[in-house]
């Protein structure tokens, strides 16, 4: 089977309102993608997609619209797990030999309208059974989770300020990011409320932008004379605890011995971490869930280690993330994958976490009622190490 | 009280608010049947943002999750003083402006008869 390396890490920068469609934004990634590698766009043969506001412009159409030929198309529609899923499909779909060269991008507009639309009608329960109850959308769920974990475990308010507070300090290095400048904890407390606990340095800022990258083999990536990551085990989960009352784990638990056992390491060899930051305390359910520390401590986790990149702890969504980056529909669940190559190949947006060799990725997505049903997660490793 | 839930006629496992099929079995065949009411509360927020014209006009709003005793989870409107995670309720349906149908949670021992007026300022909250 051929190796598979991932390279051409790709952000289209963001925009907080943007009159393009998704299509557009979409189209741009993967204009970037082909320019910056020297690559004929009939070179590709294959594409992974994944946006929130497409319409009925899924994968095939875009084809069309970008004049592509291809062996293999997909739609990825798994919220912000779609990254590392189109990542998956991708490898499996090159290593059976039905592509060679694949382009796995995300990318949406942004307008009120849209947006509104968007979370009223997320999934039919959320539209029956969670947006009637305020019109509040993930806000209502993720403020539910939020105070069970604060209850359940101890955690308070500080303790996810910590984790905003250090992203934003990440995002103050990257040029890209929507929020740059430097949040202090006086100003996390005193934000206005949104949906309490939650405030407001606690939800994502929606925007419009796009990420991609490519997924080829390493002979044609050397061909290519670019630097490349190698994937060295991949997991993926869907629903996994449905009888928990409030979700208090993702699918994390459910593969983390079999994605350690099959990449060889264990969390402690990891030089970074890029978690799916929707809301703080879905970061500290994925550093529980993939044994960074134990279930219910993530929030006494970051009390003890750094964040940012060059703090010598274990830097976290190293580029800022979607809490200060923004999150661009779909391409959200990409950045983290996008900012991990551009951290193992050397070439951050922001600042770059030292000496770094090794990465964990993971991805959290389709809210469904009053839970994340989906949960992914890869480690990926500098391919010349 | 009680209140009417969604069963599979096969295996008589309660329903989720918004089943295709038993989750349980994938039986097709539910039918309503009374179960208790009463339940605890599981967590709560308070909204001080909403898309929705008609919350937009009603902020802060509290909305709690519930456990009801008989099994099922389920999101509610909360009709009472600061809810408190652990506490007894009572659920019932209302109809809300909108004319939707929806839950709504009173504390173990109001009245459960009044929440569409209390919320709403509108019907008897009977349903």
């Amino acid at each position: 089977m051929p190796r598979i390396a991932i390279l051409a890490p790709t952000t289209v920068p963001y925009q907080r309102r943007s009159d393009h469609a998704s299509g557009w934004w979409i189209g741009r990634c993967l204009s970037e993608i082909t320019s910056g590698l020297d690559l004929r766009k009939d070179q590709i043969d294959g594409l992974a997609i994944s946006s929130l506001g497409l319409g009925p412009d899924g994968s095939a159409f875009l084809a069309a619209h970008f004049g592509l030929s291809l062996s293999w198309v997909e739609d990825v529609c798994l919220g912000g797990a779609s990254a590392i899923a189109a990542l998956r499909r991708a490898i499996s779909a090159i290593q059976s030999g039905h592509a060679e060269t694949v382009a796995c991008i995300a990318g949406d507009g942004f307008s009120k309208e849209q947006f509104q639309k968007n979370i009223a009608e997320f999934s039919s329960r959320t539209a029956r059974s969670i947006y009637p109850y305020g019109g509040a959308g993930p806000n209502l769920v993720f403020a539910m989770i939020t105070r069970a974990y604060m209850e359940q475990y101890g955690a308070q308010r500080e303790d996810f300020g910590r984790v905003c507070i250090a992203q934003r300090e990440n995002a103050s290095f990257n040029p890209h990011a929507l929020f740059q400048k430097p949040l202090t904890m006086e100003e996390y407390l005193h934000a206005r409320p949104v949906a309490e606990p939650l405030h407001l340095y606690d939800c994502v800022p929606p925007c419009a932008g796009a990420e991609g990258f490519l997924v080829t083999t390493t002979e044609r990536a050397r061909a290519l004379n670019v630097p490349y990551v190698e994937v060295l085990a991949s997991e993926e989960n869907c629903n996994a605890l449905p009888d928990e009352s409030v979700q208090l784990h993702g699918g994390w638990d459910a593969f983390r011995d079999r994605l350690y056992e099959r990449a060889a390491v264990g969390p402690r060899d990891m030089d970074f971490v890029q978690t799916y930051d929707d809301y703080p305390v879905m970061t500290f359910q994925q550093l529980e869930g993939l044994g960074f520390c134990d279930t219910g401590s993530g929030f006494e986790f970051v009390r003890k280690h750094s964040l940012t990149c060059t703090g010598g702890g274990l830097p976290m969504n190293t580029c800022g993330g979607q809490l200060s980056a923004g999150q661009a529909g779909f391409a959200g669940g990409f950045l983290g994958v996008v900012e991990s190559i551009r951290q193992l190949i050397g070439c951050p947006l922001g600042r770059q976490v030292p000496r770094a060799r090794l990465g964990l990725v993971s991805g959290f997505g389709m809210v469904d009622y009053d839970r994340g049903l989906c949960s992914a997660a890869a480690i990926l490793r500098r391919a010349d190490s | 009280m009680q209140l009417e839930w969604l069963h599979c006629a096969r295996c008589g496992s309660p329903q989720h608010p918004d089943a295709y099929l038993c989750t349980e079995c994938l039986g097709d065949d539910l039918a309503p049947k009374l179960i208790p009411a009463q339940g605890r509360i599981e967590s709560w927020t308070r909204l001080h943002t909403s898309m929705d014209p008609l919350f937009a006009a009603l902020l802060p709003w509290t909305v709690v999750s519930i456990k009801l005793n008989a099994g099922p989870t389920v999101i509610a409107h909360w009709a009472g003083e600061s809810p408190e995670t652990g506490a007894e309720i009572e659920l019932t349906t209302i109809v809300d402006p909108a004319g939707r149908e929806v839950f709504a949670a009173v504390p173990l021992g109001a009245d459960a008869t009044k929440v569409q007026q209390m919320l709403f300022n509108t019907g008897t909250g009977i349903t």
